[in-house]
């Protein structure tokens, strides 16, 4: 039961960019569209498991004082292996999302589990803890995508969802990225709206 | 009290009175009640009972000067927290018809032979107050005396200028070598009939002084026409180097000091409804307010206001037993109808409150921090340096009650430099 | 004793009058003839602009107060002429959905997320026309040439800041400076009306209600900069009063860039916003995609506000100093 918990809590109560407020730099410049939301939080929740799960067993090998740098290095390994396997297989996505899959490295989400979680807990705690960090990661993304792209293009996971009437005038506004802090500031908003009662 | 100015960055413009005002006598009170600042009723020598004199010195051996300004009997001994957030000693004492005067205040026949610790001894125990820090032993630079009164409906300064020019020309000589003061200014309102004759050039140099609000402050004139900062002593310490004298307590001191009496009555005006005629009452000191208002057949409206000391920075009194003190230079009464209200707004960051305000204080922030407990940045702002002119208060579009912020903040930032 | 009933406050006791609604109203006023000469050339359609800006600012204010719990203030009018400044850089026949899109997000996103009037770090109505002007289906419609397309009011319908930036000083020697000044130019319903809207801001600087520092220094800006950029390259820059009377300087100096609470208020804090607004103004005229760039000085120099409204001299705070009681001699006086 408390094992599970560790995976449903990234859903809801430790949601990254909403609730723990971090990785925002992907958050909002790779949101243009669902497609690159979704593709981008595939590559965090593999990244995120995988160095969970190593820094989990290594935690006890590795020394204290190069403990970041180690963590980087494990995190890097796996970033470059998403590049790569992106780079050949889904090469549009790639270009969708540029520069940001090597930042991922840096991604405060994935550093923090790595020093906040997986380097305190067993190695089956932190796999879950990352998968569910990870899903709720790119729930968030899919969501503020979903939305940035519906509004400000018309579609949906590039499928045509409004009429080529709003296509062509859509609010383009929402694509830029005033428009993604607009919408990340009013989906926080929201959430913690209708989490006010339940905390308190 | 139009603020209409072109540019709208001129302080406004609310005139001081300009005409002059017969006084009229005020009987004895029944009762006289008596306020010691910064005292408790335990710094207080004398117990119910006891009859004492007027100019009776009332404090506990070594407490300090606590004069009686009654003769008769002491009825009550009490404490009272003021307005000012300070402790105040009451002594309430029921009157006796006839003055006996206390043996201890002496006339000095000649002024100018005296010594100057001999007169200024005597001018504290006649019970004249802004002398503490001169006591204490602070510098004096410069010497003010104004003709101005303090407020706007008060009128009980300028005119003294005229009926008493000769005691004025004394007055000035004995203060300059009881200060020591290196420059001395008389500051007359510009729109004044009386000029300042009987005063010589090298006594003393003699400055019109625009007749509007808040050009008659003591704080005001010590920077404008002293070019210092008004003297100012306190149980922290004392702060300044200009003194002012209102010149209804300098010709006081000259008489008092020549007769041998003590300084216990004080003129007074009154005014009860907006644009009526100022009245001018000689009370003695320890009048509750109601007397006064009885005898000029003023009632107080149910919800209105009493104002003492001016419309601008006078204090409300939440009762009409409120003395009259040796430096109450007005009553005001305001109709319901009149009673300024204050709103609840946020600030809409206008800018009036910085520009009018007379120590170029950031009002605006100062009034947000103050509201939200930030007084680590109110103190940053300078906020000790507030006079609390109400000027701010005055012009502000969204009703705030400023002063009362920069007050409260000032109180707290004073309270926590004082603990350091 | 008699129980009197008495009111009781800190002073002062008297107050000058001066309500929350006084620089909302007069700005309405002052800008009605702008508004008279907009309906005048344009027509219905930009009474209906104005009219849905108006609305639609006003409704997402009272809406958005509610569901925020705050006591809904739409009375104080600062609404109101966010919503109508906003209409008044629009050109007349600007779709009804964006001009409600603008006003709603310059209301909600712009002034009451950050806790409402006096509180907003940028005026609204330009919050609001930047977001019409970043989303790039809608920015035809802010094109004046093509927007104002269908009609002929009898003087060139070119708009005189897109032929300065597609040919420089040499297209623009057509334009008469006198004409220009008296309006007959194309552009926003209300700005282009540059004689009205300086009749109006006077008022208001009249009035006391708009420091004159702001305005006077806008425009010293917008001269110094033209003047500097005359000097390197006359062939591709306007004279200064050309400038001047073109596009949205005048209703920038004069309402835009004073709004209460994204301008300074100490004086050096107000010159240094002025000039650097309209030097910025000029900035992007000249190398910036788009022909105007009033709204984007105001916008860039209201953030910079807190620190511009630091330009002052710093209160030295006077602190005590003990005296002893019984001593000759004494340190009395000052310390800071």
């Amino acid at each position: 039961m408390s094992i599970f918990k560790e995976f449903t809590k990234g859903l809801w109560q430790e949601l990254p960019p909403f609730r723990l407020v971090l990785g925002l730099c992907p958050v909002l410049a790779v949101t243009k569209s669902a497609t690159n939301g979704l593709g981008m939080g595939l590559a965090v929740i593999f990244v995120l498991t995988w160095s969970n799960i190593l820094v989990s067993a290594l935690r006890k090998v590795i020394p204290r004082k190069v403990r970041i740098a180690s963590y980087i290095v494990i995190i890097a390994t796996f970033v470059v292996i998403v590049e790569m396997a992106t780079q050949a297989f889904f090469y549009p996505v790639y270009e969708a999302l540029g520069i940001f899959i090597p930042l991922i490295v840096v991604n405060c989400v994935i550093l923090g589990r790595a020093e906040a979680f997986a380097s305190k807990n067993g190695v089956v705690a932190s796999a879950l803890d990352g998968l569910g960090i990870g899903a709720g990661f790119t729930m968030s993304l899919v969501v503020l995508g979903g939305l940035r792209e519906l509004i400000g293009a018309g579609t949906l996971f590039d499928v045509e969802i409004m009429s080529a009437a709003y296509r062509s005038h859509s609010f383009s506004f929402m694509l830029e990225a005033p428009g993604a802090f607009i919408c990340l500031g009013v989906l926080l908003a929201i959430m913690n709206a209708v989490s006010a009662p339940s905390s308190s | 009290m139009g603020l209409r100015s072109l540019f709208g960055a001129l302080p406004p413009r609310i005139p001081y009175w300009a005409e002059a005002v017969p006084v009229e006598s005020l009987p004895l009170p029944p009762k006289a009640t008596l306020l010691w600042r910064e005292a408790s009723p335990g710094d207080v020598g004398v117990a119910v009972g006891d009859s004492v004199q007027t100019g009776q010195n009332l404090a506990r051996e070594g407490a300090g000067l606590f004069m009686s300004t009654v003769t008769g009997t002491v009825e009550e001994i009490n404490s009272l927290r003021g307005a000012d957030a300070v402790e105040y000693a009451v002594v309430g004492i029921k009157t006796l018809e006839v003055d006996s005067y206390d043996s201890s205040i002496k006339s000095i026949e000649d002024l100018a032979s005296a010594s100057p610790e001999q007169i200024l001894a005597m001018i504290v125990r006649a019970g004249f107050p802004g002398f503490d820090a001169v006591v204490k032993g602070a510098t004096v630079e410069t010497l003010i005396v104004s003709a101005l009164d303090q407020e706007p409906l008060t009128a009980v300064n300028p005119q003294i200028l005229a009926e008493h020019a000769g005691d004025v020309s004394v007055g000035i000589a004995m203060l300059t070598r009881v200060t020591g003061a290196k420059k001395v200014v008389v500051a007359i309102p510009h729109n004044s009939a009386h000029t300042a004759h009987g005063i010589s050039a090298d006594q003393a140099e003699i400055v019109k002084v625009r007749a509007i609000y808040p050009n008659g402050l003591p704080e005001i004139l010590a920077k404008k026409q002293g070019g210092g900062l008004l003297l100012k002593t306190d149980r922290n310490g004392t702060v300044g180097n200009t003194l002012v004298v209102s010149i209804e307590h300098l010709v006081g001191m000259v008489s008092c000091l020549r007769e041998g009496r003590p300084f216990v009555n004080k003129v007074v005006t009154c005014c009860d409804k907006p644009g009526g005629e100022l009245k001018n009452i000689l009370v003695r000191i320890g009048t509750p307010v109601s007397m006064a208002l009885e005898n000029l057949d003023v009632k107080l409206p149910p919800g209105g206001k009493l104002v003492i000391n001016g419309p601008m920075h006078g204090y409300a009194c939440f009762s009409d037993e409120q003395p009259m003190t040796a430096t109450s230079d007005s009553i005001l009464v305001q109709n319901p109808a009149e009673v300024h209200r204050f709103e609840n707004t946020a600030c809409i960051n206008c800018g009036k409150c910085s520009a009018v305000c007379p120590e170029k204080l950031e009002v605006n922030l100062l009034g947000r921090f103050s509201e939200y407990d930030i007084f680590d940045k109110c103190a940053e702002l300078g906020v000790e340096n507030c006079i609390e002119c109400g000027l701010c208060v005055y012009v502000c579009p969204a009703q705030r009650p400023l002063l009362h912020l920069l007050a409260h903040a000032k109180l707290v930032v004073k309270e926590e430099t004082a603990g350091k | 004793m008699k129980a009197a009933d008495l009111t009781v406050s800190t002073g002062s006791h008297w107050h000058s009058g001066a309500k929350i609604t006084d620089f909302s109203y007069n700005t309405l006023l002052a800008l009605v003839p702008a508004i008279a000469m907009g309906m005048y050339r344009y027509g219905v359609s930009a009474a209906g602009v104005i009219g849905t800006a108006m609305a639609s600012a006003m409704i997402a204010e009272a809406a958005m107060q509610k569901l925020l719990g705050k006591p809904v203030r739409i009375a104080d009018g600062s609404a109101a002429v966010s919503g109508l400044l906003l209409a008044l850089l629009l050109p007349a026949n600007t779709p009804a959905y964006m001009v409600i899109v603008a006003s709603v997000i310059g209301i909600t996103i712009g002034k009451l997320c950050f806790g409402g009037l006096g509180a907003n770090p940028l005026s609204p109505a330009l919050v609001g026309w930047a977001v019409l002007r970043i989303t790039k289906p809608w920015a035809g419609y802010l094109d004046f040439d093509l927007a104002l397309i269908n009609y002929d009011l009898g003087f060139s319908m070119q708009y005189p800041l897109a032929v300065l930036k597609a040919s420089g000083a040499l297209g623009i020697q057509d334009f008469n400076t006198w004409n220009l000044f008296l309006g007959n130019q194309t552009g926003g319903i209300g700005a282009s009306a540059i004689v009205c809207v300086l009749g109006g801001g006077l008022y208001m600087v009249a009035r006391g209600l708009v420091r004159w520092e702001i305005p006077l220094c806008f425009l010293l800006g917008v001269v110094i900069a033209s003047s500097l950029f005359r000097l390197v390259d006359s062939a591709a820059n306007a004279d200064p009063l050309f400038h001047i009377v073109t596009g949205n300087v005048m209703i920038g100096a004069l309402f835009l860039s004073t709004d209460n609470s994204s301008a300074p208020i100490n004086r050096w804090g107000m010159v240094a916003f002025g000039l650097c607004c309209g030097m910025m103004t000029v900035v992007l005229r000249a190398w910036s995609v788009y022909p105007d760039g009033v709204v984007f000085a105001c916008l860039l120099m209201s953030l910079f506000v807190p620190l511009l409204d630091k330009l002052r001299a710093s209160t030295i705070v006077v602190r005590p100093t003990n005296v002893q009681i019984t001593g000759e001699t004494v340190e009395g006086g000052t310390s800071s």
